[in-house]
């Protein structure tokens, strides 16, 4: 099957149960990482036709003909986002970070002029297990204000 | 893990029907947030993405709301926004983040029947229909009461309302936990349809809290018909007492919204 991963397209073979988190890995897009593994943390967050997907739930073959995004595709968005996280002391571990990062793009592109709340609310499984998430909030904050 | 031995994207409901009754080891895919939740082996997992079941629109009898939509697409839908003060929505949104409801697909939502499920809670008291390939359409509070078919759920079907007002409410340990309690009143002329979810079974209608509601009196804490309805139990998420107080709070909340 072809996959479209951050504009290109890459031609592999998959076994009809292998999720989207696995494929992608195998390709070397290891920003994709794997948590809970039960659909509850969110750090498996990539983008898929512009929306955050678990890619620990989701199917390989059910992603053909669309079109992916991880944050290694997402620049230069995700790289300022990373250095707003680092500015505010949000990173620790690191691990949560890429998920973090493609799901405030997507709210970004979806509403650009989130309130607060909203973005709490969008980002709210978002889990992160090292820092807390007052750094990470006041990052995607200032990262809606820039622009 | 599911483990799943074919994959195949079905052209049609047709289609995809033949080949679910061909093996009992078929199944149709839903959003797959389960996928690693569950133990068992699949033969043929059914797509039904070719199916042209993921819109929703307006009949002549209400909302029709194809079953391989996202939660995310049903709660953002004007439609669904503006269909008795967007209670459907409201209790989308209520479910974790937007990773796991762009995942997640209405259908298959509905389709398992979830004692936990917000969305069937809201559900059975919009007095929802369901439609399946073979079987055709039966009201949710029948589902909720009948073995699970081996069909295909194509529509969730909202019935028409000239004026009425609902109302959600949910009670979880944390926002993106599964709810302790779910809660869901739609009135319309007058009368009131009061589904009580999450309590830890499946979703039920209370007809004693409805008496309650159309009279405009609070619940008596007393009442043994009452609690005898709503079979409060408890499970990790709270305890039968936590329950009973989440129902009251609930019913003043109505009334105080």
């Amino acid at each position: 099957m072809i996959l479209n991963v951050n504009g290109k397209d890459y031609e592999l073979e998959v076994k009809p149960d292998e999720v989207l988190l696995d494929s992608l890995r195998s390709l070397g897009f290891l920003s994709v990482r794997r948590g809970c593994n039960t659909s509850s943390c969110c750090i498996c967050t990539v983008m898929i036709d512009g929306s955050p997907v678990l890619s620990c739930s989701y199917l390989t073959r059910r992603a053909e003909h669309t079109e992916i995004y991880t944050v290694e595709g997402l620049l230069p968005d995700s790289e300022r986002l990373a250095v707003l996280l680092s500015e505010e002391g949000a990173d620790q571990c690191g691990y949560c970070g890429p998920a973090l990062i493609v799901a405030a793009i997507c709210l970004k592109r979806e509403n650009p002029k989130a309130s607060e709340e909203e973005i709490y609310e969008y980002m709210n499984s978002n889990y992160c297990r090292c820092s807390g998430y007052k750094g990470q909030m006041r990052a995607v904050k200032r990262f809606f204000n820039e622009r | 893990m599911i483990r799943i031995k074919a994959y195949c994207e079905a052209e049609n409901i047709d289609t995809a029907y033949q080949l679910l009754i061909e093996n009992r080891r078929n199944i149709i895919l839903g959003g797959g947030c389960f996928l690693n939740l569950q133990n068992k082996r699949v033969n043929t997992a059914i797509s039904l993405k070719k199916a042209c079941l993921n819109s929703i629109e307006i009949t002549e009898n209400g909302i029709r709301i194809g079953s391989e939509l996202s939660l995310e697409n049903v709660a953002d839908s004007n439609i669904i926004r503006k269909y008795l003060d967007g209670v459907l929505s409201k209790a989308i949104k209520s479910i974790s983040g937007p990773q796991l409801r762009n995942t997640a697909q209405i259908g298959a939502s509905v389709y398992s029947k979830f004692g936990f499920s917000d969305i069937m809670t809201v559900l059975l008291a919009c007095d929802a229909k369901l439609e399946f390939y073979k079987l055709g359409e039966v009201t949710v509070e029948e589902y909720l009461n009948m073995k699970v078919p081996r069909d295909i759920l194509m529509y969730v079907n909202l019935p028409n309302v000239d004026s009425g007002e609902a109302e959600y409410f949910n009670s979880r340990l944390s926002t993106v936990d599964f709810p302790t309690l779910n809660f869901a009143v739609v009135k319309n002329s007058g009368l009131h349809r009061v589904a009580v979810g999450a309590r830890p079974r499946k979703a039920k209608r209370i007809p004693r809290l409805e008496w309650y509601l159309d009279n405009n009196e609070l619940m008596d804490e007393n009442d043994e018909e009452l609690f005898r309805e709503l079979e409060l139990g408890h499970n990790m998420k709270g305890s039968k007492e936590t329950r009973i107080r989440v129902v009251k709070k609930f019913v003043e909340d109505y009334y105080s919204r």
